[in-house]
C-alpha cells in the first residue's frame, strides 16, 4: 500500500481527501452531536442531492451546484424553523425527501443518458480529483476560520440560545453560521462517503471522542484524529479487498464506536484527569 | 406615586405566542431594590412576563420599560437565570466557560478573546458563590444546587442591577433551596430581584412583595394573600401557609396574623 501510495496519483488524492474530510467531519460532527442536530444534518445532506441534479441539468460542476444548493436550503430551513416554530423532525421529514426528489427531477430533465449517481450517493474516495481536493481544502480553511473567529459567540449559542439572546448577542448570525457550516461540511464529505452515508461519519468520531474528552475543543480535536484514522483505515480496506470505499469507511466507523462503547466502562473514567 | 425609581414597568401589556394570548392588560411597576416574587399557575404567563422584561419577546400591545427605557437598551443591566432544567447538561463545557459567557455582550467581535478583567470578575463571582473549587468541572458532574449557583454566577458577572430568576429552586431539596434564598437575600442588598416561583417558603420568608399572574395581574403588593385571592388566581384553594418557617407566616384564614 505504501509503495502504491507513492506511485499512484489517485491514491495520493484519496489519502488527502481522507485527511481533509476528517477535519470537517470531526469539527462539525462534534457540534451536530452536542447540539442534537443529527437529523437536521441528515436533512441538509440530502438536499445536496437536489444540487447535484441541478448541476447536471445546468451543465456546471455538480459539486459547486451542491454547495450553493445546500447552503441555500440550510439557511431556509433555519429561517422556516425560527419563524414557523415547527418541530425540526417534521421539517426534516419534508426537506430530506424534497432534496432527493428535486435531484431525481433534474436528472430526468437533463437530456441524454442519465449519469451514474452512485459516486455522489455512496461516495468514491478513489476517484477524487485534484479539483475536488482544492474545493475541500478551501472549505476546510473556511470552516476553521469561522469556528476560531466566532468561537465564543458560537459556543454561547450552541450551549444556551435563550441566555445569549438575553445578552443581546447576535444569535441569528450564530445560527446562520452553524447551518451554513453544516451545509459546507456535507459538500466536503460527499466525495468521500456520499450523501446517504454521511451521517455515520458525522456521528461516530465525535461520539467516540466524547468517551475520552469532556471539553468542546478537546472533543473536536480527538474526533478529527479518530475521523482521519477511520477514513484511512476504510481506504486501506477498500483498496486491499476491492470493496466500495464509502461503505468500508462507514462500517469501520460504526465498528470503532460500538466496540469502544462496549469495552468502555464509565466507572473507570475520570473526565477531569 | 412617591415611590423610588422604577426598575421595571409594564404598562397595559399584552403578549403571547402565535395566536395564543399568554398575558393580557398587565400593569406592573417594580421599584428599584425590591424583591418581587411572581406567582401563578402553570401556563399563567409568569415566564412570559420575564421574557418581556428581557426583551426576548415583544409585547403585542402596551409598553415594557427597564429603568424607563426599552428593554434592549439596558440589556447589560439585566442578569437572567433561566430554569435549571432547561439547560443541556450533557454539553461539554466547564463551569468557568459557562460563567465567562456572561461577560459576552452585544456584538462580540471577530476573534473575540476574554480580557483579564473578565476573568477577574468571574473569579470574584465564583468565590462569592462558593463554587471556585468547581471552576474547571464539567457541568454534567455538578449537583442540582451547584448548577443553580453556576447559573446565578453567570447572571451576576453581567454586573446587573436587576436579577431575573425563573424558578431558581425547582428540583432542589430544602437545604439547597434555603442556601439559594439566603444568597438572593444577600444579593438583594445591591440589586433588584424578580423571581418566578412556586415555592411557598420563598414567598413567606424572603420576597418583599408578590405579583400574582394568571393571564392578567391579580395582585401586586405585600406577600400576605387572602384565600379569596388564591381562589381567584389558581382557581382552587392552594396551601400558601408556609410550614416550619421561623420567619414570616402568610395571613391566616380570617385575616389573623
Amino acid at each position: 500500500m505504501i509503495s502504491a501510495l507513492l506511485n499512484y496519483n489517485y491514491l495520493q488524492n484519496a489519502f488527502m481527501a481522507a485527511i481533509l474530510a476528517s477535519i470537517a467531519c470531526g469539527i462539525l460532527g462534534t457540534i451536530i452531536v452536542e447540539k442534537k442536530m443529527v437529523m437536521m444534518s441528515g436533512g441538509i445532506a440530502h438536499t445536496a442531492f437536489g444540487g447535484i441534479g441541478l448541476g447536471y441539468f445546468l451543465r456546471v460542476e455538480p459539486i459547486y451546484a451542491a454547495l450553493v444548493f445546500s447552503l441555500l436550503s440550510a439557511l431556509s430551513i433555519a429561517r422556516i424553523q425560527r419563524q414557523a416554530q415547527v418541530m425540526p423532525d417534521v421539517l426534516m421529514g419534508m426537506f430530506w425527501p424534497l432534496g432527493m426528489a428535486l435531484g431525481i427531477l433534474f436528472i430526468y430533465l437533463t437530456p441524454g443518458y442519465p449519469p451514474s449517481m452512485s459516486s455522489y450517493l455512496f461516495g468514491d474516495i478513489l476517484t477524487v480529483s485534484r479539483g475536488d481536493l482544492l474545493v475541500m481544502a478551501l472549505l476546510d480553511i473556511l470552516l476553521i476560520l469561522t469556528i476560531v473567529g466566532f468561537y465564543h459567540l458560537l459556543q454561547a449559542y450552541w450551549f444556551d440560545e435563550e441566555f445569549s439572546m438575553g445578552l443581546g448577542l447576535r444569535v441569528l448570525l450564530a445560527e446562520a453560521l452553524t447551518y451554513a457550516m453544516i451545509a459546507v461540511t456535507v459538500v466536503v464529505l460527499i466525495r468521500v462517503v456520499g450523501i446517504i452515508l454521511i451521517l455515520a461519519l458525522l456521528c461516530a468520531p465525535p461520539a467516540f471522542a466524547h468517551f475520552f474528552r469532556s471539553d468542546l475543543s478537546g472533543i473536536m480535536g480527538l474526533s478529527v484524529m479518530a475521523g482521519a484514522l477511520i477514513c484511512l483505515g476504510g481506504l486501506c480496506l477498500s483498496y486491499h479487498y476491492n470493496i466500495p470505499s464509502g461503505a468500508a469507511i462507514v462500517i469501520l466507523s460504526v465498528l470503532v464506536y460500538t466496540s469502544t462503547a462496549l469495552c468502555f466502562r464509565p466507572g473507570l473514567h475520570h473526565p477531569n484527569k | 406615586m412617591t415611590a423610588g425609581k422604577m426598575a421595571v414597568e409594564l404598562e397595559n401589556v399584552s403578549a403571547g405566542y402565535g395566536s395564543i394570548t399568554a398575558v393580557q392588560g398587565v400593569n406592573l411597576a417594580i421599584e428599584e431594590g425590591s424583591f418581587t416574587g411572581i406567582i401563578g399557575p402553570n401556563g399563567g404567563g409568569k415566564s412570559t412576563i420575564l421574557k418581556l422584561m428581557l426583551g426576548l419577546i415583544q409585547p403585542w400591545q402596551g409598553k415594557v420599560r427597564i429603568f424607563g427605557r426599552e428593554p434592549h437598551y439596558f440589556r447589560h443591566l439585566i442578569g437572567y437565570v433561566p430554569q435549571a432544567a432547561s439547560s443541556n447538561r450533557q454539553f461539554p463545557i466547564s463551569v468557568r466557560q459557562v460563567v465567562l459567557q456572561g461577560r459576552l455582550a452585544g456584538s462580540t467581535p471577530f476573534f473575540h478573546r476574554y480580557h483579564k478583567w473578565d476573568h477577574q470578575i468571574v473569579e470574584r463571582c465564583l468565590t462569592r458563590l462558593d463554587i471556585l473549587d468547581l471552576a474547571n468541572r464539567q457541568i454534567g458532574q455538578l449537583s442540582g444546587g451547584q448548577w443553580q449557583r453556576v447559573l446565578i454566577a453567570r447572571a451576576l458577572v453581567v454586573q446587573p442591577r436587576i436579577l431575573l430568576l425563573d424558578e431558581p429552586t425547582s428540583g432542589l431539596d430544602a437545604s439547597s433551596s434555603s442556601l439559594v434564598y439566603e444568597l438572593l437575600q444577600e444579593l438583594n442588598q445591591e440589586l433588584s430581584i424578580v423571581m418566578v416561583t412556586h415555592d411557598t417558603i420563598a414567598i413567606s420568608s424572603c420576597v418583599k412583595d408578590i405579583a400574582c399572574i394568571n393571564y392578567t395581574l391579580h395582585y401586586h403588593g405585600e406577600p400576605d394573600i387572602s384565600p379569596e385571592l388564591v381562589m381567584q388566581v389558581y382557581g382552587c384553594p392552594v396551601d400558601l401557609i408556609a410550614h416550619g418557617v421561623p420567619h414570616r407566616v402568610l395571613g391566616q384564614h380570617g385575616g389573623m396574623q
